[in-house]
């Protein structure tokens, strides 16, 4: 948190911001948390009327976005012509809360990292992300707060703080402050109208439990807890449905498979999301399983977002959105297994 | 700090394949198939040896294979491919003049560093049944320039005589004789076999073995490296002394797909060849 | 390369999974027609054929008598592909096997218990070898397609081994549990699309389930969710009755 530098602040009404969102349609495809089948979710939308005024966390993350469900890397022909298929738009991803923009931090690094998938990463630079801080937890089980993940530094190009009747905002690079300046004008804002969101933002947080303990230590807390009992208890309840793998804003791999047309001329080869929890996710060619067990890939997964990825990115590699905790039938939580595992809390 | 995300830096050819021609196919076993393969570009794979390859049949899909000719081949390469799935199904009815799909080389493999390490050692390669395939590479590249090793040791145990990979090459490893020696076992021998029979641990009291001046490299089945690193720890070799290559199956060979993860470890990117201590306490590996 | 002949069969079924395969556009149709020939197809065709290359089988097997002309297609057949639940997990007939053959010949036809001959439910697969299957009650035709299409390439028939919830959560349904439903999807083999929970419904198992399934703990969570244990053997059986490690008393 840097919030004693005095960074520039500037302000729109909520009016203006519809107004700003209707002109960005006409240049961008837009997406923004929107209502769909009784739920909300984050989607394209044709109008600003379209937007949700209410934030509820959605079922899967903005993720999607920049790497789909499904997605064509090469096209080719019987003949052997191959091309890779590269695709982006301009858009505008509006209104993602700060635990979404840290996970695509953490997202954009992996795909950054050694060998620069243009496949993401087209798709993050014809993007503008437009934030939306958060004043206070959004619901019982996102626990953002524990991983400081409530706090946004990077990974977005525009920051909105949300006054009731206006947003105060901030640029956070020069590609936010030039779409800005196109789109929301440059109505400066004292840092009063900034200092009393934070403010009250710190007292609601303040009553939360706050960052793990031994936050930064996890990675080797985790790397000495591999035999811990906790990982078979899990594997009792646990479904290895995957769900909590599909709703991550943070998983990224994925499985990679050729289809060819009915008419046998011409082909794709594809890439989908896929999940670790699956039980033939680390199967070899002969069939052999290196994480046949169920608590193996409970460990593995916990380790890839709190020691393994942490390492490589210096956060922890779960925001705490609670997505998963959501989509868990059998209630398994990342944040009671830290708990645990830290020694913070025991089994109840 | 987090590494600054650059993404100008990105490679649009990272999954797109290069189209390669079959130049000489032979049969080894009904299960296993040897390919020499030509890049059409002309480019030469410029390859270490212990690295593999993606290979595609299009509307099939990918695999990683591992290379088997020692480096510096011209832009021909070759592969030993067992008939397991879809994709090695339909690459053992291919012929000489037909094409397949090349991305790399990938991972790490026995890259200068190491082969610097080796020169004046014993060498012990130690292979299991298909296992000496990604161990070829490296074995012809040392028995070239053979005069630099104090000796060169090989142990190869296969389940049946009939499973041996490059079974001309034995017989002309086995004749060279000096400071190379080969020594095969199987374990379920028939008339002909005069070899050894028994598990390939037998082999390894056999070699004499001095732990300060040996380097072992082992590729086979999971099972296997487990008995031998056990045998060659018990011989007092440092684990430092000991190379392995482990199997996965990489789905994009470049460290984003997450198959062939073991714990944190990329084996697409820090594999597949590893030195045993950097590993022996990875939970994943065999 | 020669068009494979493909021949379709029934046993003891609705026959609507045959219509499913059908199910296709006309476009679909002539793309799937020019891969393969279709030699016999008692709801398409009145062409009888007794060389085919590819059989395609619905329906459980419940009479004795039907095993020798299973065996025979078996025998004819290069690859034999089960279409749709009744073959490939017995499904819903396998709710016979809950009572003895006899006692369901009284109930069934108490004035002629043994004109009509009937036996354990079976799935195709408890007689001959199946070499792909392409389950459900009905069938997902775009399934269908794509596993006759890898069939024919080569390929494996690459039908899901993940469960219905994977499809459910790409596209963001919510959970029907939070609706107080009680669903199967957790455990069950998906390549429906998640349809039935998408549409407000739950999930049958109509897809059998997915390999290696945590039985005990799927239990308990219906339970949890105010489900008795009954009413949750209940919802097993409809589809699941072949599985042995649900039912251990079924025939």
């Amino acid at each position: 948190m840097n919030k004693t530098i005095n960074r520039p602040f500037f302000q729109i009404t909520k009016d203006g911001m519809l107004a700003a969102i209707d002109k960005m349609l006409q240049d961008y495809s837009v997406a923004a948390l929107t209502e769909k089948n009784k739920n909300v979710v984050f989607d394209f939308v044709k109008s600003s009327a379209e937007i949700s005024n209410v934030y509820k966390p959605t079922i899967l993350s903005p993720k999607k976005f920049f790497f789909p469900q499904e997605e064509v890397i090469l096209e080719y022909t019987a003949e052997g012509k191959v091309t890779a298929i590269i695709e982006s738009k301009p858009m505008v991803l509006f209104g993602i809360r700060p635990c979404d923009i840290n996970a695509k931090k953490v997202m954009d690094e992996a795909f950054a990292e050694s060998n620069g998938d243009a496949n993401y990463l087209s798709k993050i630079e014809n993007s503008v992300i437009i934030g939306i801080d958060c004043k206070q937890v959004c619901d019982e089980d996102s626990f953002c707060y524990r991983v400081n993940s409530q706090e946004v530094t990077t990974g977005c190009d525009i920051l909105l703080y949300d006054l009731g009747e206006k947003y105060i905002f901030e640029y956070k690079n020069e590609k936010g402050r030039e779409f800005a300046i196109k789109y929301f004008g440059s109505q400066g804002s004292d840092h009063g109208a900034y200092d009393k969101f934070l403010k009250e933002k710190e007292s609601n947080f303040g009553k939360t439990e706050g960052p793990f303990k031994d936050l930064e230590y996890l990675p080797g807390v985790f790397e000495h807890t591999k035999d811990h009992p906790i990982w078979e208890e899990e594997a009792k309840r646990c479904l290895s449905c995957g769900s909590c793998i599909m709703v991550c804003p943070t998983c990224y791999c994925f499985d990679v498979a050729d289809e060819l047309a009915l008419n046998l001329k011409e082909g794709q080869r594809l890439r989908r999301w896929d999940a670790c929890m699956l039980s033939d996710f680390a199967n070899v060619a002969t069939g052999e399983s290196f994480r046949k067990e169920v608590s193996n890939r409970i460990r593995h997964r916990m380790n890839r977002k709190f020691n393994f990825l942490m390492r490589k990115h210096h956060q922890p590699a779960c925001v705490g959105c609670g997505r998963c905790v959501r989509a868990c039938l059998a209630d398994i939580s990342p944040k009671e297994i830290v708990e645990i595992i830290t020694g913070e809390k025991e089994r109840e | 700090m987090s590494p600054q995300l650059n993404i100008n830096e990105k490679d649009e050819k990272l999954y797109l394949p290069e189209i390669a021609k079959v130049t000489k196919v032979k049969s080894f076993t009904d299960q296993e198939k040897f390919f020499e393969v030509e890049l059409a570009s002309g480019r030469s794979l410029n390859h270490d040896p212990g690295q593999f390859v993606q290979v595609s049949v299009l509307g099939i899909g990918e695999a990683p294979i591992s290379i088997s000719s020692p480096p510096e081949k011209g832009s021909r390469f070759e592969m030993c491919i067992r008939a397991v799935g879809p994709l090695t199904r339909k690459l053992h009815t291919l012929g000489v003049g037909d094409n397949i799909f090349i991305r790399g080389p990938f991972g790490h493999g026995f890259d200068k560093d190491i082969l610097d390490k080796l020169s004046g050692k014993h060498l012990l390669f130690i292979a299991g049944g298909i296992g000496y395939v990604p161990l070829r590479s490296l074995i012809n590249m040392v028995l070239e320039e053979k005069e630099i090793y104090e000796k060169i040791s090989i142990l190869y145990g296969c389940k049946t005589p009939q499973e041996r990979m490059f079974p001309s090459e034995l017989d002309e490893i086995n004749s060279i004789g000096g400071n190379v020696e080969l020594l095969e076992i199987v374990d379920r021998p028939d008339n002909n076999w005069k070899g050894y029979s028994g598990v390939i641990t037998n082999l390894i009291p056999r070699v004499s073995i001095n732990p300060e001046n040996c380097i072992a490299v082992i590729v086979g089945p999971p099972i296997m490296y487990k008995f031998v690193i056990m045998d060659l720890l018990d011989l007092k070799m440092p684990k430092k002394s000991i190379y392995i290559s482990l199997e996965r199956r990489m789905k994009c060979g470049i460290g984003k797909c997450g198959h062939c993860q073991m714990e944190g470890i990329y084996v697409c990117q820090e594999g597949p060849v590893f030195n045993y201590s950097y590993v022996a306490n990875n939970k994943e590996i065999f | 390369m020669p068009k494979p002949k493909v021949a379709f069969f029934d046993f003891t079924c609705c026959e609507g999974c045959q219509l499913c395969a059908l199910d296709l556009t006309a476009e679909q149709l002539l793309d799937l027609l020019a891969v393969i020939d279709i030699v016999e197809f008692r709801e398409a065709i009145s062409e009888k054929s007794d060389s085919f290359d590819i059989a395609i089988v619905e329906g459980s097997i419940t009479r004795d008598s039907d095993i020798p002309r299973l065996e025979k297609i078996r025998k004819t057949a290069n690859l034999l592909i089960c279409l749709g639940s009744c073959s490939c997990i017995v499904g819903i007939n396998a709710l016979k096997n809950f009572q003895k053959t006899e006692e369901l010949q009284n109930e069934v036809y108490p004035d002629a218990p043994h004109r009509y001959e009937t036996s354990v439910a079976r799935a195709v697969d408890e007689i001959v070898k199946v070499d792909a299957i392409i389950p459900g009650c009905p069938i997902n035709t775009l399934e269908f397609v794509k596993v006759v299409k890898n069939l024919v390439l080569g390929k494996d028939p690459d039908i899901p081994t993940y469960p219905v919830c994977i499809e459910c959560k790409k596209k963001e349904n919510i959970c029907v549990y939070e609706k107080g439903i009680h669903c199967l999807g957790p455990v069950i083999r998906a390549g429906c699309g998640a349809i039935c929970p998408e549409k407000g419904g739950y999930c049958f198992g109509c897809r059998g389930l997915v390999p290696d399934p945590n039985l005990d703990s799927m239990r308990e969570i219906m339970n949890k969710y105010n489900m008795p244990y009954d009413q949750i053997d209940d919802r097993f059986k409809l589809f699941l009755g072949r599985n042995k490690e649900i039912f251990q008393d079924v025939q």
